[in-house]
């Protein structure tokens, strides 16, 4: 009995053994302490995840993903070492990665633990519940309209939220599911236009809003880029419509075809966009597309 | 057949109105043939057609020997049943017994036009051309390092051995075009194109045999230029280390018929560092196997530091991690504690002095140590020191452009060994390095326009601005960033940041400027229906720039939207366009005389129902424009009478190139000089062929 246990116990140390460093160095090196990886996810707590993007380490990795994968990885090498800390700290990062309602648990773990953190640990499991709750709102309905409302209210749980926690480092967080949500609306109407009255004006106001609206954020190129997209679509719409040589107004199609242009380029010539080299491509793209629709018709 | 008849079909229109036109001078009788011949085209009846050209030049016979002018309508005729022919071939014989008769301008561009579009012509020509430019860019590359006055033969006159290492050259460069003789082209390409075409619209023409080997021998080694292509992009990012892109492209190649093995050692190599990387990637998110625990004595302390650094509250994790260094400054998480401390002072906005103690940390052997050093390696860490680095590299490159040339590659490679091999070290002289004209006219170049590329720059300066906009190194990034602009020659991007350095001077302000409405003026000239927005926005903007007085006279000389101008040259060319039935104007206007009337170059423009008449002043010098109203039919008939004489003008006009002086055609050899990177040669050579394809970039 005592020899199946051993065996058993050998068994899951093996299944459960860690990869081994082997002879990686540098940034890629197992660590050996776990302040390292708690300094490295601290310093980018406060970082602005609305107007920048998320931070990377030196290897290229997301600070957060590989945070919380750090800290999973303690927790299965070195079991309740510490554990207050790591909790904490994990939830923090699945905070960070918008996990509202798994923050939450993490933070109410160690609220009920006799933790020098607990204190702490409750008003963030509030703040995380709040958020949780905002975050599991619907966001589809069976139609078009329901959709729009269910986002209608989603909006606004966020909206009262980015109100509570102005001038807050978690006012970002607030912000970037504001702006996700928005531009989930604008996509809708954008996906929609054809059976929506006034479509493409609907669509045009709502990508528009978004770019007006989040002129602040980092995913402002990107936002442009759906705008040039629609009316990249609605340029298609028209050479579809027109197909016929004689129904084909070449003006027409330029002016429809130039707002897609001008968009793209925007973006394209937008040093330090990470969109730029997508915005290039589509540029490009569509400016042969022109080319081509142009060439037929002449 | 139903090709040919559609050619003729499309063909018809115009050619009914030359018809007519001409008909129109005739008598009835020429009138009524005319219109029968237009039914028979109408009917599609090659055979009846055919016997109307017969008819038709049987008439003009008979009207010259009866002293009369001929119709000139048997050549239209002529083209007319030619558009019937049943067959490609047959159609392409009458086609050229239409150009064989003699035809008008008109008729001759047209069967000349359908004789070149034609698929297989098309496809031969470019082969033809391939090939001859081919062996001309082989002899042509033997010939010029033997260049009489190159760098190479003038040190020659001091050194014999460099003679030979121009001949070694010549010979080596030589032997590495002919190793990509056989290399796919662009042409080659495009005919492939042609011969697929044609076969599948006219798989019966006499040519089909000939045409399906052309595409089996194009199809093969098209297969082979894509495998090759492909695993060289998949080399190209495997050694990058890009080994994304690279398992794309050669899991590609691996998949291409015939290509597998070729990308199968390539592919092995980039699987083993792909699993490398994964395992390399999965180690650096465990601990170590044997992770420290701190001493009993510094527990309470180290867990502290812990705690605060969880918390996150700088002042926290400044006094914790202070108090556990000064307790247990030996302790093995004293290198973790400082880390703790720095980060808390950066969080505290203490940015110098944290900086300074993680310098302090990055020391330090340990695990902490490491990674703090690569931190601080990382661009995201300093951004203004990413800014000088990367400036720092934009010069070392530049410097090395100018004393080195461009990068070196497998044929300067081969090139500079062969010189070393026939010379020794005396050829140093001639490959580069030394080459005193090469690196001035370099120095030159770098200097007019920067070689190379301020994009890492740029993306770094524009970062910075964007976390940090009101940081003290604010005004001098932007003063970084008006250099790195203006470098690359977005004087747009210059000018506003420049504009928001803090004393920017109105010389340098009107400088760029002046270069920006050049490089607005330029775009202007190929931005098609765009270019008057441009060219107003230079005289706008700009308005006391060089650029902006050509702007003007440009925008002054621009046809308004819906006009017609005739120039008075086409009024000389077809003096029809006078008559009561076009333009109806006074012929005086155009005899040269000055007092009666005379129109100027401008000549005369139709636009809103008017006639715009640009004359000359009598007495005195100068121009003036008299406007006639015309009525509405009287305003369409002259429209449209002066359209149909500037298509035929645009139709006939002879596409010379600018650059062909006009005897050059009957000299297949040129004299060439050039100053480049290897100094001054001039040379002899074979003329190449012009790529005239209307669509290249489609087989690129």
């Amino acid at each position: 009995m005592r020899t199946l246990a051993a065996a058993l116990l050998l068994a899951a140390a093996l299944a459960s053994a860690p990869a081994r460093a082997g002879d990686a160095t540098g940034a890629y090196a197992p660590y050996e302490d776990l302040l390292e990886v708690l300094g490295d996810l601290t310093w980018h707590l406060r970082d602005d995840l609305y107007r920048f993007p998320p931070p990377k380490d030196p290897t290229g990795h997301d600070v957060y993903r590989l945070a919380l994968s750090r800290l999973e990885h303690w927790e299965k090498r070195y079991p309740g070492r510490l554990r207050d800390v790591v909790g904490y700290a994990r939830a923090e990062a699945l905070e960070r990665l918008g996990e509202y309602a798994k923050a939450a648990d993490g933070y109410g773990q160690v609220a009920v633990e006799g933790s020098p953190l607990a204190d702490q640990a409750r008003t963030a499991r509030e703040r995380a519940g709040a958020f949780a709750q905002a975050a599991a709102l619907p966001e589809e309905g069976p139609d078009v309209n329901a959709t729009l409302g269910a986002l209608r209210r989603k909006l606004d749980a966020w909206g009262r939220l980015v109100e509570r926690w102005t001038g807050t480092p978690y006012e970002t967080a607030a912000l970037v599911e504001e702006e996700r949500l928005e531009r989930t609306a604008a996509m809708v109407v954008a996906r929609n236009r054809r059976i929506l009255e006034d479509g493409n004006l609907t669509a045009e106001h709502a990508l528009r809003f978004l770019v007006q609206k989040h002129a602040d954020s980092r995913n402002l190129p990107d936002h442009i880029l759906r705008l040039g997209d629609l009316y990249a679509d609605v340029a298609r719409d028209y050479v579809e419509q027109h197909e016929r040589p004689l129904a084909f107004d070449e003006d027409e199609f330029v002016q429809r075809a130039d707002r897609a242009l001008d968009m793209y380029r925007k973006v394209a010539a937008w040093d330090g966009a990470r969109e730029k080299p997508e915005a290039q491509g589509r540029f490009a793209a569509f400016d042969a597309y022109k080319t081509s629709v142009l060439a037929r018709y002449r | 057949m139903r090709a040919a008849l559609l050619l003729a079909l499309l063909a018809l229109p115009a050619h009914a109105d030359d018809l007519v036109g001409e008909a129109a001078s005739a008598d009835a009788a020429i009138e009524e043939r005319v219109r029968l011949v237009l039914g028979h085209r109408l009917e599609g009846k090659f055979e009846v057609l055919d016997a109307d050209v017969a008819s038709f030049a049987a008439l003009d016979d008979e009207r010259r020997a009866r002293g009369l002018s001929p119709t000139g309508l048997t050549d239209d005729v002529r083209y007319l049943a030619a558009g019937l022919a049943f067959t490609r071939d047959a159609q392409r014989d009458a086609l050229r017994a239409v150009l064989d008769a003699h035809p008008d301008p008109i008729v001759r561009k047209c069967a000349e036009h359908r004789l070149e579009v034609d698929d297989a012509a098309r496809a031969d020509q470019l082969l033809a051309d391939d090939r001859h430019n081919r062996r001309a860019g082989v002899v042509n590359d033997f010939v010029r390092p033997l260049g009489i006055f190159s760098g190479g033969a003038l040190l020659a006159a001091l050194n014999p051995f460099l003679l030979a290492g121009s001949a070694i050259d010549s010979v080596a460069t030589t032997a590495i075009n002919l190793w990509h003789y056989g290399r796919l082209s662009r042409q080659e390409r495009e005919a492939l194109v042609h011969y697929r075409t044609l076969l599948e619209r006219e798989p019966d023409t006499g040519d089909a045999p000939e045409i399906a080997r052309a595409i089996r021998q194009l199809g093969t080694k098209r297969a082979a230029a894509v495998c090759d292509d492909t695993v060289a992009a998949g080399r190209r990012a495997f050694e990058a280390h890009d080994l994304d892109h690279a398992a794309f492209y050669l899991l590609d190649a691996h998949r291409l018929d015939g290509c597998g093995k070729k990308a199968e050692r390539l592919l092995a190599r980039t699987d083993e560092a792909r699993a490398r990387r994964a395992a390399e990637e999965e180690a650096g998110r465990w601990p170590v196997d044997d992770a420290p625990s701190p001493r009993l004595t510094e527990l309470e302390d180290y867990r502290a530091v812990l705690v605060a650094t969880a918390a996150g509250t700088p002042s926290g994790m400044i006094e914790a991690a202070s108090h556990f260094l000064e307790r247990h400054d030996g302790s093995r998480f004293a290198p973790s504690a400082r880390y703790a401390r720095a980060i808390g002072r950066d969080l505290a906005g203490h940015h110098e002095e944290a900086r300074d103690a993680l310098a302090v940390v990055a020391r330090d052997k340990s695990s902490v140590g490491r990674h703090v050093a690569s931190l601080l390696a990382s661009p995201d860490f300093d951004r203004v020191a990413a800014i000088d680095e990367a400036e720092r590299r934009h010069r070392r490159d530049v410097v090395r452009y100018v004393f080195l040339g461009g990068r070196v590659d497998g044929r300067t490679a081969v090139y500079n060994a062969a010189q070393l091999g026939a010379a020794g070290v005396q050829a140093a002289e001639s490959i580069g390095i030394f080459n005193v004209i090469g690196v001035a006219t370099r120095a030159w170049q770098a200097w007019r326009h920067d070689p190379v590329s301020n994009q890492t720059i740029i993306d770094r300066g524009e970062e910075l601005l964007a976390r940090e906009p009101s940081s003290p190194h604010a005004a001098d990034v932007h003063a970084r960033l008006a250099d790195a602009y203006e470098r690359a020659g977005n004087y747009g991007r210059a000018l506003m940041h420049y504009h928001a350095t803090p004393d920017p001077s109105p010389k340098r302000i009107a400088a760029l400027e002046a270069k920006l409405a050049d490089r607005m003026l330029d775009d202007a000239g190929h931005a098609g229906s765009g270019n008057r927005t441009l060219l107003e926005a230079i005289v706008r903007h700009f308005g006391e720039t060089k650029a902006a007085d050509k702007a003007r006279k440009r925008l002054h000389d621009m046809p308004g939207t819906g006009e017609t101008v005739i120039a008075r040259d086409v009024l000389d060319a077809n003096p029809a366009l006078l008559g009561p039935g076009a333009l109806d104007l006074d012929p005086r206007l155009l005899d040269g005389d000055r007092t009666n009337g005379e129109l100027a170059d401008a000549g005369v423009t139709l636009a809103d129902g008017e006639l715009r008449l640009t004359l000359y002043n009598v007495p005195g010098p100068g121009q003036h424009v008299e406007t006639r109203s015309l009525s509405p039919d009287v305003y369409a008939r002259a429209r449209g009478a002066a359209e149909e004489a500037l298509y035929a003008r645009l139709l006939t006009a002879v596409r010379k190139d600018t650059d062909t002086g006009r005897y050059e055609r009957y000299m297949p050899f040129f004299i060439q000089g050039t100053v480049g990177d290897d100094g001054v040669a001039v040379y002899p050579g074979v003329k190449m062929r012009r790529d005239q394809s209307e669509d290249r970039e489609l087989y690129e």
